[in-house]
């Protein structure tokens, strides 16, 4: 008990806001899909990974800008999730057992996008170079400028989205969808077409996330799969379909990862996130900042 | 074209819908039994495992298929059933006791979990059983003195009495016979009125309560009975493989479970050891046409994988009815030759309309 105590504190509590942040967007894809179409997408991982690989490919084959890759890796992923929904979800939630049809078509296409990944790209591990390299030093606590900027534009891109939804015709067309589609029909929505906008938004939004985590860590074709694993304890802890809760519960996991790693060890990280999601599910499965009803 | 005309309840739920099933049944089983003398010891275990993987198959459609609950968890009572038949067959309890007790233990488990799972419906629930999963993984890999840990275990071949089932040869009647009888107990349990209280809760919730249906004690029975199936699969998967470690009952096993289901077709008996031929002789039929590919395919990693989810997704998109469903279908279209109609199998639209939300 020293002042290297509050050292590590402070190193912990910042590299877990830095890790929540990323967690939130992650989870932002997935609960906008959720609160929109209503099912979970169970190739989120995919979809990520997907959009990393894609600005991983811009970025070395084609060797455009960092900036000019991520944007259109963003626009691919956006006409990707448009052309998913329109020739294959929509069809699926219109059939009688939808849930388990949704589910495992989209456990199927997760599966089959990591393997086409891996014969792409190959199993080798890649990586997508970062602006900067230097750090800000506060006496002993040290912000990555690269984690800073993640953050700052994590705080952007969420104020953003707010935006979006709260003041633009289609921001607020998705929320009517969302939460009600027979009363959003009624005032004139062209609900399908909505539904496939949200959808590839969600994708892209999706896409991003896995760049933003690709220059944090690294790209292989089976890491999707943890990071869908921890979108949705993050959207069940939040509050299904709810953005702010998303985002809340994304710093709040990654603060308790961060707690975890200095005071026990790094294996624990897992089920310990699992027990906190188990407990959610249990008292409260509408999620800590969800309402009984999923909207926003 | 055959007419059925029912005289009683007690034809209504006979084992056999009509006599010519059970022959053909029986000639089915005479031409497995007989089926190992001609084949060699590599097919033989493809079948021990489709074997295997059938009975997993049948406590899933009990559970996803005839109850409508969906389950992305069933590895962990697999991991369950094959680690505690191996501690208990180390300690010495004979194979015999050791099997169903490693299905009762994930049958018990299976109740803890549909505890909380019956107050969560559709894709919650498919979360919550993946997170119980996990634990399942981790507690594997984690209780050390018991397991192993990630070391792994090796297990001894299943032995009855003197006589040990230790060639590919002895354990295929072993698992025939295991399958037979969970065929038999499934279709005996589907015709009792847990089972029809359980189709029931599948096909309306509401109106299963209406009709006094405990949905609480039919869920959680649903649970135990697939989680029994599943744990004596695993029993038997373990003694087959005689190696086992925590790192083979990971989530795409689930997967596995649940593809073969909806491969299947959801919803019949057939469908369940259809569907796990179908995604078990997969790698197989791979591994026979790899050699007329081009070595550029056929030598890449991940192929199996990859046809896995390719299968998957085509089958959902293209025929969510299943391998039974299609074969239903055609049936259907020569019985009722030059009257076949395309609807024929299309659910009525204003019925499910308002079960959906």
């Amino acid at each position: 008990m020293s002042e290297y105590f509050f050292i590590d504190l402070g190193n912990a509590i910042i590299s877990g806001l830095m890790l929540g942040s990323l967690y939130a967007i992650m989870a932002l894809g997935l609960t906008i899909i959720q609160g929109v179409v209503r099912i979970f997408n169970f190739c989120h991982g995919g979809m990520s990974i997907l959009g990393g690989y894609l600005a991983f490919m811009f970025l070395s084959s084609a060797g455009l800008g960092l900036i000019l890759s991520v944007i259109l890796s963003c626009v691919v992923m956006f006409i990707f999730g448009l052309v998913l929904y329109r020739f294959a979800i929509s069809f699926l939630v219109k059939k009688p057992n939808w849930e388990i049809s949704s589910v495992i078509f989209l456990l199927g296409l997760g599966i089959l996008m990591e393997n086409l990944i891996l014969q792409i790209f190959g199993p080798r591990v890649k990586e997508i170079p970062i602006l900067f390299t230097d750090a800000f030093e506060f006496g002993y606590i040290r912000i990555n400028h690269h984690d800073a900027m993640l953050m700052a534009f994590v705080v952007i891109f969420v104020l953003g989205l707010n935006l979006f939804f709260s003041r633009t015709w289609l921001g607020k067309s998705i929320r009517a969808v969302a939460q009600d589609i027979d009363g959003a029909k009624v005032v004139g929505i062209n609900s399908n077409r909505t539904l496939s906008l949200a959808f590839g938004l969600a994708a892209a939004v999706t896409g991003l996330a896995g760049i933003l985590l690709a220059t944090k860590y690294y790209l292989t074709p089976q890491i999707g799969w943890d990071w869908m694993f921890k979108g949705f304890i993050i959207v069940v802890f939040g509050g299904l379909g709810t953005i702010s809760g998303a985002i809340y519960a994304g710093l709040i996991m990654g603060l308790i990862e961060s707690l975890i790693t200095l005071y026990g060890s790094q294996p624990w990280v897992w089920p310990a996130w699992f027990v906190i999601f188990l407990f959610v599910l249990l008292i409260k499965p509408e999620g800590l900042f969800g309402r009984k009803s999923a909207s926003y | 074209m055959r007419f059925e005309l029912k005289r009683s309840y007690w034809e209504d739920i006979r084992i056999f819908r009509y006599r010519s099933d059970f022959r053909w049944y029986m000639a089915l089983v005479f031409l497995l039994l007989v089926l190992p003398v001609f084949i060699g010891d590599y097919y033989i275990s493809q079948f021990n495992v489709v074997f295997i993987y059938s009975i997993v198959s049948v406590g899933m459609m009990l559970l996803t298929g005839f109850t409508g609950q969906l389950s992305l968890g069933h590895v962990g009572f697999f991991g369950i059933g094959s680690y505690t038949s191996a501690i208990l067959v180390s300690k010495g309890i004979p194979f015999l006791l050791a099997m169903p007790l490693a299905g009762l233990l994930a049958a018990a488990i299976g109740i803890l979990v549909a505890l909380p799972a019956v107050r969560l419906t559709g894709m919650y629930l498919a979360i919550m059983t993946i997170g119980f999963a996990f634990i399942v993984e981790e507690v594997l890999a984690r209780w050390e003195s018991l397991t192993r840990g990630n070391m792994g275990m090796v297990v001894e071949p299943p032995s009855i009495g003197p006589f040990e089932f230790d060639s590919e040869f002895s354990f295929y009647y072993l698992a025939l016979l295991i399958l037979i009888l969970s065929l038999l107990a499934a279709r005996n349990i589907l015709r009792s009125p847990t089972g029809r209280a359980m189709i029931s809760i599948r096909d309306s919730e509401v109106a299963s309560q209406a009709i006094g249906v405990n949905l609480m004690k039919f869920k959680a029975v649903a649970f135990a009975l697939s989680a029994f199936f599943t744990g004596i699969a695993g029993s038997l998967s373990a003694h087959k493989l005689s190696f086992i470690s925590p790192e083979s009952f990971n989530f795409l096993e689930s997967v596995k479970y649940l593809a073969m289901i909806i491969i299947g077709g959801l919803g019949s008996l057939h469908g369940a050891v259809l569907g796990a031929a179908f995604l078990l002789f997969l790698p197989g039929v791979i591994i026979a046409v790899k050699e007329y590919l081009p070595h550029a395919i056929a030598s890449q990693p991940g192929l199996e994988p990859l046809l896995m989810g390719l299968v998957i997704v085509l089958f959902i998109l293209f025929e969510p009815m299943g391998l039974y469903g299609r074969w239903m279908k055609v049936k259907h279209y020569f019985e009722f030759f030059p009257l076949y109609k395309k609807d024929t199998f299309k659910r009525v639209k204003s019925y499910y309309k308002a079960e959906k939300h």
